[in-house]
């Protein structure tokens, strides 16, 4: 664990990263103190203000303040972003696991559904099922969860592969572990590092799909304020209003690049093979 | 002398590229007593390591039969084979990849007290103590992990987990080669100490010679998935029969610097076990090939009282 953390603090971007994750999560979570403003407060008399000393982000065609709208935003997307990412991997290393583990048949069936899975463009699958089940934010969580977990099933395998013949799995198995007492506690433990980097990965993507939904109207419903849905309305107004698109969109940006960082400089931490050298 | 482990006819195929089959394991009959140490020696990839995963049950064998203390270990199932489980035991070669990485020693000995309900969670931290101290560790071992231990003391605990379930038998796979020449010595005498106190049997599995010459009761030599020859030690040492076993002690270093002795160099490397040479699988590299050995497989025969080998040289 010291290893691990010499090895992240050496990498600066990934530290910073690290900061930048913990402010938004930060901001999110503070959003009724720090929002200078409600978010669903119409103002007349300010419509589409650009940046100024009250409105520090502009308002939008509703007269709302951008700023407050986006810190509220910020929480549906880490959610979105969380939860989907939770049911993700709870799926992936369960049936990850069990391919790995007992192999053979189960491992070729799994596979070949993975395959299956993989092979459906996920990004249409989603819309199809939003437009089938209808737009909320619950079902958007699930039906990203659903989409996203082949990745984590194939990383688990491929550890529960290597682990599974190791010795000590050998010796647990010799003084009569039971199948789940292995699975769980000596292969798994040791398995959790790359699934810990894919999740984080995984975080950033899941945003974007839950910005993307938004954006065309399928994801988060106005008037509950999302980064996707604030883009839409900086697409209507953009001739007028630069700052409904530029700020909501550098969000995005900056969210899925610190997550990315972040995951990049877990996975070169906790890279056993990097250990050796001191690069 | 009571037998406890009858090892008959057993064989271990793995199917590899091209439809062949590789003979990990052909046709291995021995017994080992109570309380006997019995050594394996052997060249690497002979079969030494299979043929101990498949006597614990770590492995399903492709034919032969298996009996601990007249249960069935290839069919155990249920209640007997955690019978099999709490009295034959293993050590392995690397200690290291043998304990898993993110447990502490309490949790690594005192699995097996829980899983088969000798120790409650009460007692268990005493009984995880006893048996560090039995194998020379202190208390204050428990909670480490272990790569904060030296590879002796990681063997060390290794022998306690084993130790942990009253084994009747422990298979010891090669259990000194990872270890410095000076720990190799005081593990050997742990083990030795632990077989006399505890009534232990061993199958000790080595390429040490002078280890097996000093520790064990009865040697059997392998060869390419089979027992070549198996006999008391004492007899093996000073007069083995079959060629493999000459050029194998020839092998020796003597720390006598004038004793003179005669080196049999083999000829060749092992052949692989997928081709294994026709006729006796030792031909195309012994020194006394003579017209059969090339064309029929030699008998496992007892040639003298309790001296089984296969050779043409002794049929």
């Amino acid at each position: 664990m010291n290893l691990f953390w010499q090895r992240f603090k050496r990498n600066r971007l990934a530290v910073t990263g690290g900061i930048m994750v913990l402010a938004l999560f930060f901001a999110g979570a503070l959003a009724p103190v720090v929002s200078p403003f409600n978010p669903n407060d119409i103002d007349r008399k300010h419509i589409l203000e650009p940046p100024g000393i009250s409105h520090p982000l502009g308002t939008d065609d509703l007269g709302r303040d951008v700023l407050s709208r986006m810190l509220y935003g910020s929480r549906i997307s880490l959610s979105v972003g969380f939860i989907a990412v939770g049911i993700a991997t709870v799926i992936g290393v369960i049936i990850g696991a069990v391919s790995g583990y007992y192999g053979r048949w189960t491992d070729r069936i799994i596979m070949r559904v993975i395959d299956i899975m993989l092979s459906i463009p996920t990004f249409f699958l989603i819309l199809a099922v939003i437009a089938f089940v209808g737009p909320s934010i619950w079902n958007i969580m699930i039906i990203i969860g659903l989409t996203s977990w082949m990745g984590v099933a194939r990383l688990v395998r491929a550890e529960f592969l290597s682990l599974k013949e190791r010795e000590f799995v050998l010796a647990a198995k010799a003084l009569g572990a039971s199948n789940m007492r292995i699975i769980f506690k000596h292969i798994m433990i040791n398995s959790m590092a790359p699934v810990f980097v894919s999740a984080v990965l995984g975080v950033a993507s899941a945003i974007l799909v839950e910005s993307a939904l938004s954006f065309l109207g399928l994801g988060v419903q106005p008037p509950t304020p999302s980064w996707g849905n604030i883009l839409t309305l900086g697409k209507d107004n953009i001739e007028i209003a630069w700052w409904l698109s530029v700020f909501p969109g550098l969000a995005i940006l900056i969210t899925v690049l610190v997550y990315n960082l972040v995951g990049e400089g877990l996975r070169d931490a906790l890279d056993p093979r990097l250990w050796g050298s001191k690069g | 002398m009571k037998e406890l482990l009858k090892v008959h006819g057993v064989k271990k195929y793995f199917k590899v590229k091209g439809n062949n089959l590789l003979k990990a394991v052909d046709d291995v009959s021995f017994s080992v007593n109570k309380a006997q140490i019995f050594g394996l020696v052997g060249e690497s990839g002979c079969g030494k390591s299979t043929l101990a995963r498949l006597i614990l049950r770590l492995m399903e064998p492709t034919g032969g039969e298996i009996f601990f203390d007249n249960i069935d270990v290839i069919n155990a199932q249920g209640k007997a084979l955690s019978e099999i489980r709490r009295s034959l035991q293993i050590v392995f070669q690397d200690p290291l990849a043998a304990l898993n990485p993110r447990r502490s020693v309490i949790d690594a000995v005192g699995e097996a007290l829980l899983i088969n309900k000798i120790a409650r969670k009460k007692e268990l931290k005493d009984r995880v103590v006893y048996l560090l101290q039995r194998v020379g560790l202190d208390a204050d071992a428990l909670y480490k992990y272990p790569h904060e231990f030296s590879g002796g003391q990681r063997q060390r605990i290794c022998i306690a987990r084993a130790l942990s379930v009253n084994p009747k038998l422990i298979v010891a796979d090669e259990p000194l080669s990872a270890l410095d020449v000076s720990i190799q010595a005081q593990i050997l005498n742990l083990l030795e100490e632990l077989q006399r106190s505890s009534n232990l049997a061993y199958i000790f599995i080595t390429h040490n010679l002078h280890v097996i010459e000093h520790f064990s009761d009865v040697v059997a030599v392998m060869y390419l998935g089979k027992i070549v020859e198996m006999s008391g030690t004492e007899e093996l040492f000073q007069k083995p029969f079959h060629p493999y076993t000459e050029a194998l002690l020839s092998a020796m270093p003597e720390p006598e610097i004038d004793k003179k002795s005669r080196r049999i160099i083999l000829e060749g490397d092992v052949p692989s076990p997928v081709y294994i040479p026709a006729g006796c699988p030792f031909h195309p590299r012994c020194h006394k090939r003579f017209e059969p050995c090339d064309t029929i497989v030699p008998a496992y025969r007892e040639a003298e009282k309790d001296r089984w080998v296969s050779c043409h040289l002794w049929s």
